[in-house]
């Protein structure tokens, strides 16, 4: 154990001795060379450097080294602590000896240098160039590889440091990568910066790294080269302004714009557009805004500006639009192979213009030919020309787009000839040729040898469907081209126009050209005119009709028609009738003859058409009635085996006073109905068909039927009238209605009644709802009268009658009648009730008789017990109100003033002060004269009652503190006046007491009193509360009120009775200097007393 | 466009013009009448190129196209100068303007080309001041037998940023707009009829 112990302690020992003897010369003693370290900057030398650990004096250095390759040392004095020597192939040994500055030898070192250990470390590139862009802001950067020094192919890392600001920030640092091509190659480099370079300086740097692969020792980046400076603005004296100028940029991008200014100006705000953005400072003199995101900018540019102190305002203007779009739908295409016509939708609009905007070029790359294209930037579509090339049907087109945003382009390969689009035909003509053919002649723009040409031929006329014609041609050098048209219409209007195209290739067809119209030549008529004819009654002459042919038909226009009358093909009657007569007549005398018409226009003559004149006899001949059909009339007919030539419908048409124009139609002889359609038909009219058959010997009535294209309701209601009423039943007789208040088949009657007064707003009984309607409905047309049974006696009743077709109901007819009174019910309605009362009569008549003892004790007794009359009581007095007057109560009435008057001059004095008037205090005349005051002299007897409401009952007075004073009792009981002898008793007069009577609602009429009267009221010994005369009893309408003086006048209950006065006495007969009613006062009546 | 400086104009076919001497002053006066009563269009032309010319110049005319800084010709006549003197000055000013509107036509075509109506309004505008000058030319002939004038045409918009364009065309604008309603009151009573 101690022994292995041992031995290793030994080993280690030993180990450690000859380190130390190694390295023992580098460390520790002084002047001893120490820290070798060797870098090689070209892989060919290297620099070994060391340091002395001495800090003593010393002289030269002798360096020797040696190399595998060369024995022998190298050796040599050097002062320096640094020595270039070769990089050796794997390993060196070099001896450092230190030597006194006497020259004596200090410390010898060796060190041995292994390749691993050599550092490569490339020399520091050195800048070229740094060139700025201000437009772009773009630094251009030029430095050499200095490629030379090294091997081929090895690959050289450089990196560049972008620094920014008096500060140099670092803003980017980018690795640019090159290979060595053993040449000294001069590399460039572009950098953008995001910010204007005239905002701030810029400095650049750059260092590199070659990855020798082959060198085993450590490779570092080389140092940083001396900074290159691009100033800004802000470091120029008088450098000022907003930047970048006028810039494009894309939509979307970030821009950083400065304002730089000079010294001692200061920024109050940046704007972009209409907004105020962030500063950032960039130096003293210099500060930035940042747009993110930019949007498209106006027409002339978004503004920026930069607002300096003292009002001092600068800006720029930054376009911001959109890179070009790739053009759209690109079409090249040539009208006369001359020019070739590209076309393309540019896609969205670039936002630029002016400058800025978009431009388009034509690039043809077989050719190599350029063209630039002048578009316009507001037109949507753009539109770009290339010459045809001679020989080249091929192009091959590239269509590029750029602006200062971007660029790009559009592709297209055409074959010329597969892309013609003639310009429209020019000059078109149109020649006739023949009534059917014509000829067409136009011009083409352009040099179309090369192809056939395909054109069409539109042909229309009318309103006729157009008809396309195909005519292929070769094609010329602008050329004319001429095509025919056959088969068309003699004698019509056509519309010609062409275009054409490529025939081989169609591509597209040219526009048409202008209409140019034709009418082509006459020709004679097709065919002869459809006839008919009819003979007059008598048979002495034929009527010839015939109907006009039609256009088509006509080929011209028709001139005349030539009718002539055959009797076995000799002609014994001719005639030419102009247009536009349709009819003639010929005399036949006694004799049938085959009837032939042409129609003749400029060309000639229509074959003939020909009738017979036989009419053959027919028996039986029926009437049918036709269908309705709305737009028509259908008739049906039986088929007639001997009608070898078919039928004829025959009709007329009547309008207003002008004969009827016979219409036909004919239909071969295996029909047997037929729809008759014509314009002239109209509804509600009747027409009359006759339906002929046709035989080889002529012409036979077979039946004749009547019919409507539409059956309406009738017009109006027959007439009709009451023959005859009786208690329970009424006859009504009615009349035709003419055929034509018809408006279709008449198909009955239909008679509505029931209960009803005349009444003039009344509706029609269909109409009202009525539920005792009765409806009764005649369909029997030969029936013209008709009995309703089951009435009432003595009852009115509406009668309405209507007639009807298939159309509807007509309007009504209306009428009332009144039924007779039943008589007999009349006489036992009288009889009953007169029995009744005889028999009641007699009954009480025989009561009264056998009890006629009782009665009379009962009603009539000898000696009245008074308690039991109650005729000596008065009735409630009307103007009282609830309370009774109980008149035998004799109340003392004591005068509330007495005055005597002495003499009858002597004006009367009111006592009623309050009553007075003006008037009153004038003086009686003794004459009693009528003047008006007179009849205003009233005498009160009652105390003043002033503003006594019209209500209140005169029983109040007893209460008061004046009562009435009854002079007469008696004349409550006097006689009542006859009739005879009212115009002579004055109520006034006889009023000793007056009764208070309810009086009708009247007018007080004072001034239509009497003289007579008048007088009698001043004589009156007792005067009542009212002059009743005075009260008018008409109505207050009537004339006598209307001439009574309404002011005065009282209606309903006017006055208390025992009042002297009104209740409610007229406002102006207070101010009136003539009252009409003043109370009257005792001294009247004591003066008239005498008089009574 | 036209070059800063100055140069001499000699109205020439001074024969030819004399026919229009009184149609020319007709002219004259009913153009400068429309001014008086503001009725020439200048304000709505104004109005019309700063709302083409997008933010701030329309929000802050006043300091954008303060017109203090941009050259205008002196027009130093009153109502006592003499008509001559007036005339000169007319044509000074309306050579001046005439110029101008050319470059601010141009400037615009480039810068707007799609504000047809301002496009508009600055062609007749060019296409009246011509006339004018032309009747002017023809009056300083006929009366005054004035064959050149010295007229300062200002600085060129050529060259200059958008920016600049805008501005410059904006502050001759107002500056007309300005000058020419105070020359209209001081001219009309020359130009009226004897």
């Amino acid at each position: 154990m101690w022994k292995n112990s041992s031995l290793r302690c030994l080993f280690a020992i030993a180990i450690l001795c000859l380190r130390s003897l190694i390295y023992g010369q580098e460390i520790g003693s002084l002047g001893h060379p120490q820290n070798l370290k060797c870098v090689t900057h070209n892989l060919h030398k290297m620099i070994c450097t060391w340091d002395v650990s001495s800090k003593g004096r010393h002289g030269q250095t002798d360096i020797c080294y040696t190399t595998n390759d060369l024995p022998p040392p190298v050796c040599f004095k050097t002062k320096e602590k640094r020595v270039e020597i070769p990089v050796p192939e794997s390993s060196s040994t070099m001896t450092i000896t230190t030597n006194s500055i006497s020259g004596t030898a200090f410390v010898t070192k060796e060190f041995e240098i292994h390749k691993k250990d050599i550092s490569f470390v490339p020399l520091a590139p050195r800048i070229l160039s740094l060139t700025p862009d201000f437009s772009t802001s773009t630094l251009n950067l030029k430095w050499s590889d200095n490629g030379s020094v090294f091997l081929y192919g090895l690959d050289a890392f450089w990196q560049i440091q972008i620094l920014r600001k008096e500060a140099m920030e670092k803003v980017t640092q980018v690795t640019y990568y090159s290979k060595l091509t053993h040449e000294d190659i001069i590399l460039s480099w572009n950098w953008t910066s995001d910010m204007p370079l005239e905002c701030t300086s810029h400095y650049v740097k750059i260092r590199c790294y070659i990855n020798v692969t082959q060198f085993v020792g450590p490779k570092d980046w080389s140092d940083w080269s001396p900074i290159e400076e691009v100033p800004g603005k802000d470091t120029e004296p008088n450098g000022s302004g907003v930047f970048p100028q006028d810039t494009v940029v894309a939509v979307g991008s970030d821009v950083t714009i400065c304002c730089v200014h000079e010294k001692g100006q200061q920024i109050q705000r940046m704007t972009y557009g209409p907004d105020i953005y962030p500063m950032i400072r960039l130096s003293s003199r210099s500060s930035a805004i940042r747009v993110l995101n930019a949007s498209a900018s106006d027409t002339s540019g978004t503004n920026v500006v930069c607002r300096l102190s003292e009002d001092d305002m600068d800006g720029t203007v930054l376009f911001v639009g959109y890179a070009p779009d790739t053009p759209q739908n690109l079409s090249c295409e040539t009208s006369n192979f001359l020019k070739i016509k590209c076309t393309w939708k540019p896609g969205r609009p670039s936002g630029l213009y002016g400058k800025r905007r978009t431009k388009y070029s034509l690039f043809e790359r077989i050719s190599g030919k350029n063209v630039s294209c002048e578009v316009n930037e507001i037109n949507r579509e753009r539109v770009c020309g290339f010459p045809v090339l001679a020989d080249q049907k091929t192009y091959d087109f590239v269509l590029g787009v750029s602006n200062p945003i971007g660029q790009t382009e559009s592709l297209l390969l055409v074959d010329l000839t597969q892309r013609v689009h003639p310009k429209a035909p020019e000059k078109l003509t149109v020649s006739a040729k023949s009534s059917t053919s014509v000829r067409l002649h136009w011009f083409l723009n352009g040099s179309f040898a090369e192809i056939r040409l395909l054109c069409q031929i539109e042909v229309s006329h009318g309103h006729s469907e157009r008809r396309l014609h195909n005519v292929s041609m070769p094609g010329g050098e602008f050329s004319t081209y001429t095509a025919q048209l056959n088969a068309l219409h003699a004698y019509t209007k056509y519309q010609f126009r062409v275009r054409c195209s490529a025939a081989d290739h169609f591509w597209r067809w040219s526009d048409w050209s202008r209409i140019e119209e034709h009418t082509t030549l006459e020709a004679p008529p097709a065919r002869g005119p459809d006839i008919w004819r009819e003979k007059s009654p008598s048979g002495k002459s034929l009527k010839i009709f015939w109907k006009p042919l039609s256009l088509s038909e006509a080929n011209g226009k028709i001139v005349s028609y030539e009718v002539s009358c055959y009797l076995l093909e000799t002609p014994v009657e001719y005639k030419e009738v102009t247009e536009p007569s349709n009819s003639t007549e010929i005399k036949l005398g006694k004799r049938d003859c085959v009837i032939s018409v042409v129609a003749k226009n400029h060309a000639g003559s229509s074959p003939p058409s020909r009738i017979t004149s036989v009419e053959l006899p027919s028996d039986n001949v029926k009437t049918d009635r036709a269908v309705a059909m709305g737009n028509g009339i259908y008739i049906s007919w039986n088929s007639y085996p001997n009608m070898t030539c078919g039928y004829i419908v025959k009709w007329c048409h009547s309008s207003g006073s002008e004969p009827c124009s016979v219409d036909w139609q004919k239909f071969p002889s295996n029909t047997t109905d037929a729809v008759i359609k014509s314009a002239l038909f109209r509804p509600g009219v009747r027409y009359n068909f006759s339906l002929y058959g046709c035989k080889s010997s002529g012409y036979q009535l077979l039946k004749n039927i009547t019919g409507y294209m539409k059956e309406l309701p009738p017009k109006r209601a027959p007439n009709f009238t009451v023959e005859e009423t009786s208690s329970d039943s009424i006859l009504v007789k009615w009349e035709d209605i003419p055929i034509e208040d018809c408006q279709g088949f008449l198909e009955g009657y239909r008679l509505s009644f029931a209960k009803g007064e005349k009444d003039a707003l009344k509706p029609t009984l269909s109409e009202s709802g009525n539920p005792e309607l009765k409806v009764k409905n005649i369909t029997d047309l030969t029936k013209k009268s008709l009995k309703i049974l089951d009435l009432q006696g003595k009852t009115s009743y509406q009668l309405d009658l209507q007639a009807y077709t298939a159309g509807g109901l007509s309007p009504p007819n209306s009428l009332y009648v009144v039924t007779k009174e039943d008589s007999v019910g009349l006489i036992i309605a009288i009889l009953i009730p007169v029995a009744v009362v005889v028999l009641l009569g007699v009954v009480a008549s025989i009561f009264c008789y056998r009890k006629r003892e009782w009665i009379k004790e009962t009603f009539y007794p000898e000696i009245p017990n008074p308690e039991n009359s109650k005729a000596l009581q008065f009735q409630k007095n009307i103007c009282e109100g609830n309370k009774t007057l109980k008149t035998l109560e004799m109340n003392p009435c004591t005068p509330n003033s007495v005055e005597v008057v002495e003499t009858r001059s002597a004006a009367p004095k009111i006592e009623d002060t309050e009553m007075m008037s003006p008037a009153a205090d004038t003086t009686v005349p003794e004459d009693g004269s009528d003047s008006e005051t007179e009849n205003h002299v009233v005498v009160s007897y009652c105390p003043p009652i002033i503003e006594e409401e019209i209500s209140n009952p005169p029983t109040d007075e007893p209460v008061g503190s004046s009562q009435v004073v009854y002079i007469d009792i008696q004349s409550m009981y006097q006689p009542q006046i006859k009739p005879e002898e009212e115009p002579e008793i004055d109520l006034v007069t006889t009023a000793g007491y007056k009764p208070q009577m309810q009086l009708p609602v009247s007018a007080l009429k004072i001034e239509s009193c009497s003289p007579a009267e008048e007088e009698l009221d001043k004589t009156a010994g007792y005067r009542p509360q009212a002059n009743t005369n005075t009260w008018n009893m008409d109505t207050p309408d009537s004339p006598g009120s209307a001439e009574s003086n309404n002011e005065n006048a009282s209606f309903g209950s006017p006055c208390s009775i025992n009042s002297r006065q009104f209740l409610l006495p007229p406002k102006d007969d207070e101010d009136s200097p003539k009252p009409n009613n003043a109370g009257w006062s005792f001294t009247h009546f004591f003066q008239n007393k005498p008089n009574d | 466009g036209t070059s800063p400086g100055s140069t001499a104009r000699t109205p020439r076919g001074c024969a030819l013009h004399q026919v229009h001497e009184e149609g020319g002053l007709g002219t004259l006066r009913g153009w400068w009448q429309k001014v008086a009563e503001g009725g020439h269009g200048g304000d709505a032309r104004f109005s019309s190129q700063l709302k083409c010319q997008g933010e701030p110049f329309s929000s802050e005319t006043d300091k954008l196209c303060n017109p203090s800084g941009v050259f205008f010709p002196a027009f130093r006549v009153n109502r006592t100068s003499e008509k001559k003197e007036v005339m000169v000055a007319m044509y000074k000013l309306f050579a001046f303007l005439n110029a101008s509107l050319g470059n601010i036509t141009r400037d615009q075509e480039e810068l707007n080309p799609t504000a047809k109506e301002l496009l508009e309004r600055l062609h007749n505008t060019t296409k009246t001041t011509r006339g004018l000058i032309s009747n002017l030319t023809c009056l300083l002939c006929k009366n005054y037998n004035i064959f050149q004038v010295d007229v300062s045409y200002g600085e060129s918009s050529k060259g200059k940023s958008a920016f600049k364009k805008k501005q410059q065309g904006c502050q001759v604008l107002r500056k007309y707009v300005q000058v020419i309603a105070q020359a209209a009151r001081v001219l009309l009573p020359h130009l009226s009829p004897p």
